[in-house]
């Protein structure tokens, strides 16, 4: 039996082996998170198994004022919120935990994922204005480019290979 | 203008104080984020920092309820291309001839920030 979730969802299908009542809320694009909830027959305990901290912190974060450091930060928008709290979901669906996020001076949100031995990282950074991608390895020169979701598979091949 | 200041010795240590609201907005090890020491427009290309050997570290992180305090050797900085120069304000407090400034990184640079995180470490206060 599969659980089927609206295509406007980065989830898919997933299948269900012990069904029990929960609530559902996937994020959708372009909607209100907490009005997006939808009530399905399924096993899964939580949409976000690997990253539900990332989730709430991503919560918090959204609750920020301009000047959160005392030193004149600006808070991330709403925007960059919803950016990654869908990359967040995307990298969930992939089976990719995320290591941690966190607010900068510049409203940007980054997400820090690290790989399972610990010599590699990314860091995907989204600016109000542009999306950067930085990699760190024990083995390599680090790099920056442009960030786009449509990297992401390429990007978790280099930290997880 | 740097050129006239005096350089930091490699052997010195450095601390970075940061505001963190939460424990949780440093890693979930303790350690610094990238965006410690990112830079913000405001800095116009100068990181403040604290020399360690002119300065108590309680001194440094005024207010342990609100900041906190990262360490980091200067030959970590100078190894990733950056200079550091002493720099002694008038602040808030009073003169503050440990303060000191690192120079070389870009504000669209996100390497950088990213190594001294990693190179830097919490320091309890």
């Amino acid at each position: 039996m599969a659980v089927s979730i609206n295509s406007y969802t980065t989830h898919s299908s997933a299948p269900v082996s012990k069904p029990s009542l929960c609530i559902y809320k996937p994020y959708t694009e372009g909607k209100n998170f907490d009005d997006s909830g939808i009530i399905v027959k399924s096993g899964i305990a939580t949409p976000f198994a690997l990253n539900t901290r990332i989730m709430d912190l991503l919560t918090e974060y959204a609750a920020l004022q301009d000047n959160w450091d005392q030193d004149n930060a600006l808070a991330p928008t709403s925007e960059i919120i919803k950016h990654a709290r869908y990359l967040t979901e995307l990298l969930e669906r992939r089976g990719q935990s995320i290591y941690h996020a966190a607010p900068g001076p510049s409203g940007e949100i980054m997400l820090d994922l690290r790989d399972k031995t610990k010599t590699k990282s990314v860091e995907i950074i989204l600016y109000p204005d542009r999306a950067v991608a930085v990699f760190f390895s024990d083995m390599e020169k680090p790099k920056q480019q442009e960030f786009k979701v449509g990297k992401i598979a390429e990007i978790l091949q280099w930290l997880n290979k | 203008m740097e050129e006239s200041r005096k350089p930091v010795a490699d052997n010195e240590y450095l601390y970075r104080r940061s505001y963190l609201p939460e424990r949780k907005f440093m890693n979930p090890d303790g350690t610094a984020t990238s965006r410690v020491f990112k830079l913000r427009p405001k800095d116009e290309g100068r990181l403040s920092v604290n020399v360690k050997s002119m300065i108590t570290a309680e001194k440094a992180v005024k207010d342990p309820s609100k900041f906190f305090l990262f360490e980091i050797s200067n030959i970590s900085v100078r190894a990733v291309g950056l200079n550091t120069y002493h720099d002694p304000v008038d602040g808030e407090g009073g003169p503050n001839p440990s303060h000191a400034v690192i120079v070389g990184m870009t504000p669209d640079d996100d390497v950088i920030p990213g190594l001294l995180a990693r190179k830097s470490r919490r320091v309890q206060v």
